[in-house]
């Protein structure tokens, strides 16, 4: 953790309200990030995010300085990312990851090819199962590390692998099914 | 190298965030195989679809946000109401649950009645006569003479092989024995104590019960 993390925590933990407005600025992304691959959808993911930090500040004198920062947020994070999957009911989740609709982000500026790409891709994320969808995404999209994310999906690290090799196996076999590499040169 | 090898490879690669262009030895394979060679060409296009997903923005203002909650004093209150509330539920339940026990729980007396029959080598020829004169607490005898008969009573009505008759379970269940403190056993033992000491009680007061 450096060392301009560690001085933030403890003026957080003298009640420094500027200094929270700054840790929160600086993880926001990460921590909305994980929460809206998890969940879904964006007003569930900032409230995800919101609840977080709350916990984050209340919890922070318990917190093991010996330990990296981030993956302790994003565990924080994991939690409540899956209080909130089991207490909503059935709600389905978005189909789409981007595009036009009311959950997803809007005005993609992508030329066709490649939003014709990036449709291709949702599809195969929609054709995964819950836990290969969000390590896969987690690892590939939120660039987080493997012991992170078996951290915010509260499994072991070995388990978090499978799921991404066999989600990445899945989607590639998806893609070339769909023909979407034949005007790939091989 | 072989399609397994090669497709462990190209995890490794990824796991480490490496390139699939920078490892000669997956260009090897796949020039090779034309399996690899495809699943590497749609690796390369998923990966390339990946980097172009997108994640709205969070809200600008999550800091205010964060803040303006943590000195609202009324979510700390809620938050005191739930663990009173949680704890005045446990009580209940722990409260619940010895009020069954204190039901359920057969009172002391046939138990070793039943270790007495469970080490018997063969079934009992003498129907229900394995409960032996000597094996009687004096002080239990009343109760012991109730839970007797009333098995007596039971097994002749019945017919129900049970663990105190030494004869096997007619269910052919070998793998769950009847348990002597559960079941009808139990409740027949729970009845049998009460009714034990109510012929206690009786015998304090009106001399030895006629039986
Ligand atoms: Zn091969």
């Amino acid at each position: 953790m450096s060392e301009d993390v560690r001085e933030l925590i403890d003026r957080c933990l003298a009640g420094d309200t500027v200094a929270m407005a700054e840790l929160v600025e600086l993880y926001r992304g990460h921590v909305f990030g994980l929460c809206y691959r998890m969940l879904g959808h964006r007003q569930d993911a900032e409230d995800a995010t919101q609840e977080t930090f709350l916990r984050v500040f209340r919890a922070l004198r318990t917190y093991d300085r010996d330990r990296d920062f981030r993956p302790w947020l994003l565990a924080i994070a994991g939690n409540r990312c899956r209080s909130h999957i089991s207490s909503r009911y059935r709600r389905p989740r978005p189909r789409r990851l981007t595009g036009d609709g009311d959950e997803m982000v809007d005005g993609s500026p992508h030329p066709a090819g490649e939003r014709e790409l990036v449709e291709e891709v949702e599809l195969a994320l929609d054709q995964l199962r819950e836990e290969y969808r969000q390590a896969f995404l987690l690892f590939h999209e939120q660039q987080l590390s493997y012991a992170e994310i078996g951290e915010a999906l509260g499994c072991p690290v070995g388990t978090v692998k499978t799921w991404v090799h066999r989600a990445r196996r899945e989607m590639a076999e998806w893609i070339r099914r769909r023909g979407v590499v034949e005007e790939v040169e091989r | 190298m072989n399609c397994r090898e090669w497709e462990a490879r190209i995890n490794e690669v990824l796991d480490n965030r490496g390139s699939l262009d920078g490892d000669p030895e997956l260009a090897r394979h796949a020039r090779e195989c034309a399996i690899c060679a495809g699943l590497l060409a749609s690796t390369r296009e998923l990966l390339a679809g990946v980097a172009l997903l997108d994640v709205p923005p969070c809200d600008p203002q999550m800091a205010d946000r964060v803040i303006r909650e943590l000195r609202t004093p009324e979510r700390r209150v809620s938050v005191g109401l739930y663990r009173v509330a949680a704890v005045a539920s446990l009580a209940t339940a722990a409260a619940l649950l010895l009020g069954a026990m204190l039901v359920f729980t057969a009172p002391e007396g046939p138990a070793p009645i039943v270790e007495q029959t469970e080490d018997l080598p063969q079934p009992s020829s003498e129907g229900v006569a394995v409960v032996q004169p000597g094996d009687f607490n004096r002080d239990d005898l009343d109760r012991d003479m109730v839970v007797k008969l009333w098995r007596e009573t039971r097994e002749s009505v019945d017919g129900i092989p049970t663990l105190l008759t030494g004869q096997p379970e007619s269910s052919g269940d070998a793998a769950a024995p009847a348990q002597p403190d559960g079941g009808i056993d139990g409740l027949a033992e729970s009845v049998a104590g009460s009714f034990g000491f109510l012929l206690d009680v009786l015998a304090d007061a009106d001399g030895p019960p006629q039986s």
